[in-house]
């Protein structure tokens, strides 16, 4: 993609999230994840909770990535990262890792290991999921609060069970009860 | 360049004797014209709705149907009044240029007798009029036939694309719904752990597998 092109898509994509626009996005590519989640992450006010593969630096891993996520943990926005491969330092994009995971806000359960699809979800009102793992295309949307009250689900679902994963790995006790 | 018409009265009257007596040609060309309009539902479908024929419902068959049906009875009145009315205009038209000639009158009422042409000429107008007015009725049947169907298509590829959408969302959903349900629903293991790139603080808790970040 052009610098042209980056930005009428980015102007399209701060213009369907403005106006609430139900419009379904199909896209691929990194380009594209990059500029719709970044927006996505600008206009979100509450949670904005992320599943994918290891927070990879084709997407994550923008010159303002870091910076807006940052912003939208400080406005109080419930940042979590749910990552399936953590170790993989290689794709992974540092500065966003170390922003999200400084804050304790990286999840990553080994039973997650093989889910698919990778999702993000924002306000229980945008989202953006991959639909095929083969093309790399996703579809986005900026305001369908079905799909993303479902992804909003899975996401605290996924959540509340690495969270009890956590829980049980620094307690042995309470994993040889269970 | 000017015909003077009351110099040669008397070839007008011939002439228009002659255009007289050809009357039915001219009325045949009504029927030319009118036939020229296609009227077959089937082949208008096929000429002009081509792409869009899958979206064509009954009502449109139906409007286009009924325009055609109005220009075949067209036809038929036309062939009716044929047979008695313009044959008696034409008959009396060529008998009155026989009957000027004959006594001398041609002569005096000179550029006159080329009224002997009107029924010649309305004939034709006549014929002009209808076929055009019929023919324009059908284009503009055809037209907003075509304009309907149009608009219906569109709106129907936006709603089969939005539904094969819900459809596919809905898919991706319960597929990831069903894989989350069977790993949640699965016996955990100990060693499923929160990593952030912070190590444990606390010994002999377990290690996380994720690698310090390289930044500080």
């Amino acid at each position: 993609m052009t610098d042209e092109e980056k930005n009428a898509y980015r102007y399209m994509i701060k213009l369907l999230i403005e106006i609430g626009s139900q419009t379904r996005i199909d896209n691929d590519g990194p380009d594209h994840a990059r500029i719709i989640l970044e927006e996505m992450f600008r206009a979100a006010k509450r949670t904005a909770y992320v599943f994918c593969g290891c927070v990879s630096a084709a997407v994550w891993g923008g010159e303002d990535m870091a910076k807006i996520v940052t912003e939208a943990i400080d406005r109080g926005v419930d940042v979590k990262f749910i990552v399936q491969r953590p170790d993989d330092l290689e794709l992974r994009a540092q500065a966003v890792y170390d922003v999200v995971g400084n804050a304790g806000r990286i999840l990553h359960s080994e039973a997650f290991a093989n889910l698919k699809p990778h999702f993000s979800v924002f306000d229980e009102k945008m989202y953006r999921i991959e639909k095929s793992d083969a093309n790399k295309t996703a579809r986005a949307c900026a305001n369908d609060t079905d799909t993303s009250k479902r992804l909003h689900d899975y996401a605290l679902r996924m959540i509340e069970f690495a969270g009890q994963e956590k829980s049980r790995a620094e307690d042995p006790k309470d994993c040889a009860e269970a | 360049m000017t015909v003077n018409f009351s110099a040669c009265s008397k070839e007008v009257v011939c002439v228009s004797i002659g255009a007289n007596l050809l009357l039915p040609i001219a009325h045949r060309f009504t029927r030319c014209l009118l036939d020229a309009i296609e009227t077959d539902v089937e082949r208008i479908i096929k000429s002009h709705l081509n792409k869009d024929i899958g979206f064509c419902t009954d009502a449109d068959l139906q409007v286009i149907g009924t325009c055609a049906e109005l220009i075949k009875a067209e036809n038929i009145d036309c062939a009716k009044k044929a047979g008695l009315g313009w044959r008696v205009f034409d008959v009396a038209g060529a008998t009155v240029g026989v009957l000027f000639l004959w006594t001398g009158l041609a002569s005096e009422i000179g550029g006159y007798s080329i009224l002997l042409f009107l029924p010649v000429l309305s004939v034709s107008a006549v014929a002009v009029f209808r076929s055009l007015r019929w023919y324009s009725r059908m284009r503009l049947t055809i037209w907003c036939v075509k304009w309907f169907v149009h608009i219906r298509r569109r709106f129907t590829d936006r709603l089969t694309k939005e539904m094969r959408e819900v459809e596919d969302n809905e898919n991706i959903l319960n597929t990831l719904g069903a894989n989350l349900d069977s790993v949640i629903s699965a016996k955990p293991t100990a060693h499923m752990h929160r990593t952030s790139p912070s190590p444990p603080s606390v010994p002999g808790r377990p290690v996380p597998s994720m690698p310090q970040s390289p930044t500080p």
